[in-house]
């Protein structure tokens, strides 16, 4: 048992922590597939409208179906992480629960209005709304869909990279102090660019392995192939997208979460002219003794692409694990970074101001006493703001403790990225088969189609390991360990739920996969033939 | 001057019987998009079946016997900080 959860049952927060990931993972299964088909399905009727062409018309309400099938499934399958907010991380909420309130408040809104007002339009409207209005509305649930998750990432953002924010030290939460700044950090935007993208590179894997399907079954070729140009189009376009974001991810990451950067590469030694690991040899069974070993085995990497990834400049200093705990090193900023035992020392003393402060202020009686301790509250409020950046490094009682798990980091990054490129590749052949040749001539790349699509989720969700993963121990960078912000609960209770989601979210899957199966083996229903 | 006022209000009767007609119009044909889009769905009404009985789990199941609000379950009402204090401080 860890000798830090003294005041709680053992595993309680791996439980916690495992239902969390077991929810979101679930979760974003739905997320990406409606992101993806609500631009595919966008453009179709955008080809409809365009070109009054009943063929669009019905390409647009095959894809449409598909997509409310989807929908449907997804829906409130990410209230349950609201629940585990509430009763498995108390502490958590109750820290960040100004900051989380906005954007998760306004998430509701957009979701609620937006989605539900223009989805039943978009469904029921065909013969009862304008041509314009129709599209516009199809438009608007794709548009209501994505700004409902750029405020769910906006949350996500800020526990990476905490922003315009102050702690209050009577109400014990994180203020917010800058809605913009919340809003518009640059983590969020590049977070929210390359997860909108990579969503709809699932939606054009799907788009173009159902097209594929019909081909290779020699039924509704027309639509099946137009469907696959269409998709090949949006998935290169989205895959290009998201290589740039990505690009840009790992350089923000090298700003504000070194630790995450150094796991993703197990780097163990950091220096100037940092090469960037294709493959190397990590045991993803256990951790790597990072403290004595230069490097991973068969390391086979890229010269100066780390560096330049990560400063923008070949010969610029990237730290590595070891460098990251004993410090001194110099930051992006020209400042030095402290060690971790000093990191330590200031999270202590932001604990014992803390502790200090909400005794002097339940101890005040009488105007007398509030003046007389009015300055020391003052200069322990000002000790407190001064080493809050470091508040969550106080309950650090081993420095191997702020390391996240190497194997996982690693694995998953290179999987997203390696996935990533294949994307690339397969969407240009399809694009170029597709234009220059005849597809159904192409079994392999027929059937290759098919695989691709789980490989597009494999890659999507390894992208949420690395950014989850990589951030270990922190529910809030640098200010709220896991096993602080967890609740006192009981580990059975964390334990039964998990299974219970296990059970109610697979038969979801299972449901969805078959409905979804069903309507695409039934296929698009033509107007003209009618 | 009294023809005057008498013209007035009848345009004003007017202008607000055309405005409760289109109002009345729009909402009537907001009710017919909703009422026959419901009547003429097929795969639809599978879906809305599994959506009830998810929310059903999750709100009336899960939410209410499985996800109490550990807080305030456990600390006194305007108590809130005081309590969290003494789960985050105490660790």
């Amino acid at each position: 048992m860890n000798p830090l959860f003294v005041n709680l049952e053992p595993d309680v927060v791996d439980w916690a922590r495992a239902q969390f990931a077991l929810t979101a993972i679930y979760h974003w299964l739905f997320v990406p597939l409606t992101l993806g088909l609500a631009l595919i399905m966008g453009i179709m009727e955008t080809l409809y409208y365009r070109t009054r062409k009943v063929f669009w018309k019905d390409t647009a309400v095959f894809w449409q179906r598909l997509f409310g099938i989807n929908f449907a499934m997804g829906v409130a399958t990410g209230i349950v992480l609201e629940f585990e907010f509430g009763t498995n991380w108390s502490n958590y909420s109750w820290f960040v629960g100004d900051i989380f309130g906005a954007p998760l408040a306004i998430e509701g809104i957009v979701a609620f209005f937006m989605e539900s007002t223009f989805v039943a339009v978009m469904f029921f409207g065909w013969k009862k709304v304008s041509a314009g209005f129709h599209l516009a509305s199809t438009w608007l649930t794709g548009i209501g869909a994505t700004m409902s998750a750029w405020w769910i990432l906006v949350a996500n953002a800020w526990m990476q990279h905490p922003v315009g924010c102050i702690f209050n030290p009577d109400s014990m939460r994180n203020e917010m102090d800058s809605f913009l700044e919340v809003a518009l950090s640059p983590l969020a935007v590049n977070k929210f660019i390359h997860t909108v993208t990579s969503s709809w590179i699932i939606g054009a894997l799907f788009t173009v392995a159902v097209g594929c399907y019909y081909l290779y079954c020699k039924r509704e070729q027309r639509l099946a192939l137009a469907s696959i140009k269409i998709g090949g189009i949006v998935g290169l376009v989205a895959c290009l997208l998201a290589l740039h974001s990505g690009d840009n991810s790992a350089y923000r990451v090298a700003q504000v979460q070194p630790m995450k950067l150094a796991a993703m590469e197990a780097l163990y030694q950091g220096g100037h002219d940092q090469a960037l690991t294709a493959v190397a040899w990590v045991n993803p069974f256990e951790q790597p003794d990072y403290a004595n070993t230069q490097e991973p085995p068969l390391r086979v990497a890229l010269p100066y692409a780390l560096s330049f990834l990560a400063t923008r400049d070949i010969h610029g200093f990237v730290p590595g694990v070891n460098d990251l705990l004993k410090g001194g090193y110099p930051r992006p900023d020209g400042t030095i970074e402290p060690s971790v035992e000093e990191k330590i020392q200031r999270g202590r003393q932001a604990i014992g101001d803390l502790k200090l402060y909400r005794e002097m202020r339940a101890s005040l009686k009488g105007a007398a006493s509030d003046a007389a301790m009015a300055a020391e509250l003052g200069a322990l409020t000002q000790s407190l703001q001064a080493n809050m950046p470091y508040f969550g490094y106080g309950y650090v009682k081993d420095p191997a403790q702020l390391v996240p798990y190497i194997p996982v980091c690693f694995y998953a990054f290179r999987a997203m990225v390696g996935l990533g490129t294949l994307f690339i590749l397969f969407f240009a052949v399809v694009l170029l088969v597709a234009y220059r040749s005849d597809l159904t001539r192409y079994r392999w790349l027929l059937v290759s189609a098919i695989i691709m699509l789980p490989l597009g989720y494999i890659a999507s969700e390894s992208g949420w390991l690395v950014a989850e993963f990589g951030r270990q121990p922190w529910a809030i960078q640098d200010m709220l360990p896991t096993w602080v912000g967890v609740s006192d609960v009981k580990t059975g209770s964390v334990m039964l739920t998990f299974f219970l989601f296990l059970l109610l979210f697979s038969t979801l899957l299972v449901v969805e996969v078959s409905i979804l199966w069903r309507a695409i083996r039934r296929g698009p229903t033509y107007e003209e033939e009618a | 001057m009294l023809g005057n006022e008498k013209k007035t209000n009848f345009v004003s009767i007017k202008l607000k019987k055309y405005l409760y007609s289109n109002t009345m119009n729009v909402v009537r044909r907001i009710v017919d998009l909703y009422a026959d889009g419901f009547r003429q769905m097929t795969i639809g009404r599978t879906l809305w079946m599994i959506i009830i009985i998810k929310l059903v789990i999750i709100f009336a199941v899960l939410k209410c016997f499985f996800f109490p609000d550990f807080i305030a379950t456990h600390a006194e009402e305007g108590q809130e900080s005081d309590f969290v204090a003494g789960q985050v401080l105490g660790k």
